[in-house]
């Protein structure tokens, strides 16, 4: 049965009610699901229930998802962020600001071994965050900076939500979804710290530098820089292993996931209570996301039956100023979605209606995937929902008020927009890595 | 009453966390598998015909199990703008109310889970790679975790019962 | 039962009655860009349509859109979809008799020899027969013009084959294997970087898929070969199909069959497309000599003897391919 639009809106705004009332995610997706098919289908439509939980689970490229989880949950507890952030210590602290830059230094390449965010927020809340304050920096900046640094994560390659996105268009390929990440994860990291400089040049107060007789010495220094060893061989593993053509994208998760315990052996900190709160924590977060990619998956069967792509592509044509209102539409609803919900569930919802009317404008499917994530990035941060606003308020003590996070997290928020808006306006720098690989 | 639903709760509880504890161990027969498949092609010229169809194993169960587990500790990521800033009680009557929601998704997605694992064992549907995976253990894994997942939501709906009753949190077996 | 809920079928009438026009949904295992959804789904509908003289319109779906491309099969079981554009590579999960239509390179070296073993030699008659035990009517074979080997490195016997990684197939890799090369498995979207990056240095895979996914720009070598790896099938819901009046049924296989040769000369046109993109990015086409063919042949046929016990369900198409390359090679010889 051919759907309206005031119809899909409808299942859309009943669908939003269910999700608000504080029904979990995958059942609020797979509710709306049935209630469709019921409307606008018949009956034979509920076998997509079980295609729909079928097709995720032997997804094969959603193998890398727990690989790359495992990865971020072992890499929390080896102690590797400690040695990056005294080594940054070491060179950085004499620096107005020093300590600032030196946690997006550390979240960068935190996100260019793991596939998401969490790790690096919550690690760098523990180690930076305290530190910092010791110092005298700005409490908004210190928090700031872990909150944005964290999401770097999922622009600098390997990153989960690249996976997921991927997964929705035959024409994207994963891994140079990755490398098309690359350029525009250093470009928020150089803006970040930017910031941070100019901030501090204009109120010195605001990120002292420690005085000079505190600095540590030269063999101090010299001596902390092993830190960067384990680092290397994991991005090695992961990135190295993809770009030398020793592994898929999917099996070089599984590279990563596998150096991380051995380097975590190496360093005596894997202990079988360690390895177990890690394989459960991930069993939790892989259990949830499959189950959300499932009722995604049957919600999308319904929506391609009732015709909403071909719906929204007319109406998308249609419109006025032809592509760039389109384009500029989906990133404003992505937006408001991000406020409301969590990376998954924006993906899962928008990317398989998005992308097919991405193509049908000739729109570079990769560049718009690219500028897909970096919004994303937003989501991360804005409040009432956001993955690391939680992370954050989890770690801090509890006398910082939520709020005091959320206003840390407006400047960078409006850095990363600056970022999109970069990108935007020169695709070269997603589409020049990737174009370059031989 | 209190007594049957208690120990319900208990023995569904402990179901969804033993049976998490032991699946997350695939977790690293993938690790294993995938590691194994590189250096075996990439130095000895001999890449495996199992690792691919031993990782898609693996993520079938761990996503037959890990829903009922993830359930279990509170992990199934909610939007919570209005439900946060309501009072203990008043989530509790929200999550019974959405209950019938989920009641509904479950049972369609338990009944077509089944019905699907009885036709891929009637006409033995396996997995098209040269290892032949009989397709019907997986979608029996399935089955199995969609029900567990539908059982941990009756447990987590008796727990709002008792919330609503005694406006007190449920002692839980398993925290976070 | 198969487990599907068959309501959305019409009430099973028998032949003569009269019959209320009905929709079929039917899916494409390939999207826009891919022949699949570009040439041969459009063809069908026409021929559908125009065979049932309207009775039934034909809803064409991409991938993904109802099922995903490996459940096309199971859908068209349960009656999810009433037809779908498949690939053997999918349905063998279901149906062994599948196996069968993937042959190894250089079985066939012209569309009209590969006609002959699937309508006059009765491989088709088998594969009709095999389905319709799972509950599937295999409406006919799907040309998509030549398949085609293509690497980073030069393939003029099997010897070049050996030490190489080549991205398979699930039924590819025994045979690839046997040829002395490493498999891997990734998916189809990722094939391009994986040549750029060297991660794999060769794959079997249709003349117009190279062109539609550019792979030109990342191989120096490509071998075309008839019917090597996965062509494509039309398969229909058995109660859609029975459906239908039943000297209407006998016109639509007809009506499929005769498709086959203006299906391979659409793809020939892509085709030609195809090769000029390979001469504009000195992309070597090159012929394997006829004595290396007959090696491949030999391989092959010795595989497929140790196929017809891995996969008993085959076995008859397999003896009906061999037969009909003994014929054949005693006819040249
Ligand atoms: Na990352
Ligand atoms: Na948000």
């Amino acid at each position: 049965m051919e759907a309206s639009l005031g119809a899909v809106l409808v299942l859309m705004l009943v669908m939003m009610i269910v999700m608000t009332s504080g029904l979990p995610v995958p059942f609020a997706l797979g509710g709306t699901a049935i209630l469709a098919v019921l409307v606008f289908w018949d009956p034979s439509g509920f076998i997509s229930v079980s295609n729909g939980v079928w097709s995720t689970f032997i997804g094969d490229s959603y193998v890398a998802i727990p690989m790359f989880l495992l990865m971020a949950n072992i890499l929390e507890r080896t102690g590797i962020a400690d040695d990056l952030y005294e080594m940054m210590y070491n060179w950085m602290s004499g620096i107005r600001g020093g300590l600032a830059m030196a946690t997006v230094v550390i979240c960068a390449i935190f996100g260019a071994m793991c596939g998401g965010s969490g790790a690096a927020t919550v690690t760098m809340g523990l180690i930076a965050l305290p530190s910092m304050k010791k110092r005298g920096y700005d409490e908004k900046i210190a928090m700031g900076v872990i909150l944005a640094g964290g999401v770097l994560g999922i622009i600098i390659p390997p990153s989960i939500p690249m996976v997921i996105l991927s997964q929705y268009s035959r024409s994207i390929s994963v891994g140079k979804l990755f490398f098309a990440g690359v350029i525009p994860g250093i470009l928020c990291a150089i803006i970040y710290c930017i910031y941070i400089g100019v901030r501090c040049a204009i109120n010195p107060n605001l990120c002292p530098a420690i005085p000079k007789e505190e600095r540590p010495s030269w063999n101090e220094k010299v001596k902390s820089l092993s830190a960067v060893i384990a680092p290397a061989i994991l991005i090695v593993a992961v990135l190295g292993s993809i770009y030398m053509g020793l592994a898929t994208p999917v099996e070089a998760a599984g590279l990563g996931a596998g150096c991380s315990i051995i380097i975590a052996l190496l360093r005596r900190k894997l202990t079988i209570k360690i390895l177990n709160e890690s394989l459960a924590k991930t069993l939790k977060l892989i259990g949830m996301i499959l189950w959300i990619l499932a009722a995604a998956a049957m919600l999308n069967t319904v929506l391609n039956v009732m015709g909403v792509n071909k719906l929204l592509q007319d109406a998308a044509m249609a419109l006025p100023g032809g592509a760039n209102t389109v384009m500029i539409l989906m990133m404003l609803l992505n937006f408001v979605l991000g406020c409301l919900m969590d990376d998954y569930a924006v993906i899962t919802l928008t990317a398989p209606i998005y992308l097919p009317l991405i193509e049908a404008l000739g729109i570079d499917p990769l560049w718009f995937s690219l500028i897909f994530m970096l919004n994303l990035q937003m989501a991360y941060l804005t409040p009432p929902y956001g993955f690391n606003l939680f992370f954050l308020k989890s770690i801090v003590p509890k006398d910082v008020p939520v709020t005091r996070i959320y206003k840390a997290a407006i400047p960078f928020i409006a850095l990363q927009l600056v970022a999109l808006l970069i990108c935007w306006n020169f695709p070269t720098l997603i589409t020049w890595l990737p174009s370059k690989l031989i | 009453m209190d007594k049957i639903s208690k120990s319900f709760v208990n023995s569904v509880d402990r179901l969804s966390h033993l049976i998490g504890e032991i699946g997350k161990w695939f977790l690293m027969v993938m690790v294993f598998s995938l590691m194994f498949e590189v250096i075996a092609r990439y130095f000895f010229k001999a890449p495996t015909i199992w690792a691919a169809d031993v990782c898609e194993q693996c993520m079938i169960l761990l996503g037959s199990i890990g829903g009922a587990y993830s359930y279990l500790y509170d992990q199934f990521v909610r939007i919570d703008l209005l439900y946060e800033k309501l009072s203990l009680r008043r989530r509790a009557i929200l999550d019974i109310c959405t209950f019938v929601i989920f009641a509904i998704f479950m049972y369609m997605v338990v009944t077509t889970n089944f019905e699907a694992m009885f036709t891929a064992y009637e006409i033995n549907i396996t997995s098209p790679t040269i290892m032949r995976i009989p397709y019907g253990y997986g979608r029996t894994a399935v089955a199995i975790g969609s029900v567990l997942l539908a059982l941990q939501g009756i447990s987590i709906l008796i727990k709002n019962i008792h919330v609503l009753r005694y406006n007190e949190p449920y002692p839980q077996l398993y925290h976070n | 039962g198969c487990g599907g809920n068959d309501a959305s079928d019409p009430g099973a009438t028998s032949s003569g009655e009269t019959m209320e026009p009905v929709v079929w949904k039917i899916e494409s295992a390939y999207g826009t860009g891919d022949q699949c959804m570009d040439i041969q789904m459009p063809m069908l509908k026409k021929v559908i349509e125009e065979t049932t003289g309207g009775l039934v319109t034909v809803e064409m779906y991409e991938p993904d859109s109802i099922c995903t491309a490996a459940d096309i099969p199971m859908a068209v079981i349960n009656g999810t979809l009433q037809g779908g554009l498949s690939s053997p590579n999918d349905t063998c999960a279901i149906v062994d008799a599948a196996y069968s239509e993937t042959t190894p390179p250089f079985f066939f070296t012209s569309k009209e020899q590969q006609y002959d073993c699937l309508y006059n030699a009765g491989w088709v008659d088998f594969l009709r027969e095999a389905y319709y035990e799972k509950g599937i009517i295999y409406g006919g074979f799907a040309p998509q013009g030549d398949q085609a080997f293509l690497s980073t490195f030069s393939m003029m016997s099997i010897d070049d084959m050996n030490g190489h990684v080549l991205r398979a197939l699930a039924s590819q890799a025994d045979f690839l294997t046997s040829c002395g090369a490493s498999t891997v498995t990734m998916s189809g979207s990722d094939i391009y970087m994986g040549f750029q990056l060297g991660t794999i240095e060769g794959t079997l895979f249709g003349m117009c898929d190279m062109y539609g996914m550019g792979w030109y720009e990342v191989i120096s070598h490509c071998v075309p070969c008839v019917n090597a790896g996965s062509p494509c099938n039309f398969i229909f819901n058995k109660a859609a199909w029975e459906a239908l009046p039943e000297d209407m049924q006998a016109d639509l296989y007809e009506a499929i069959q005769n498709m086959y040769f203006d299906l391979y000369a659409e793809s020939e046109k892509l085709q030609q497309v195809a090769l000029d993109a390979c001469a504009e990015h000195n992309v070597v086409v090159q012929d394997v000599p006829q004595e290396e063919v007959a090696r491949f042949v030999e391989v092959g046929m010795e595989l497929m003897e140790t196929w017809k016990e891995k996969y008993p369900g085959a076995a008859k198409g397999f003896d009906i391919i061999l037969d009909w390359e003994k014929e054949n090679l005693a006819a040249n010889s």
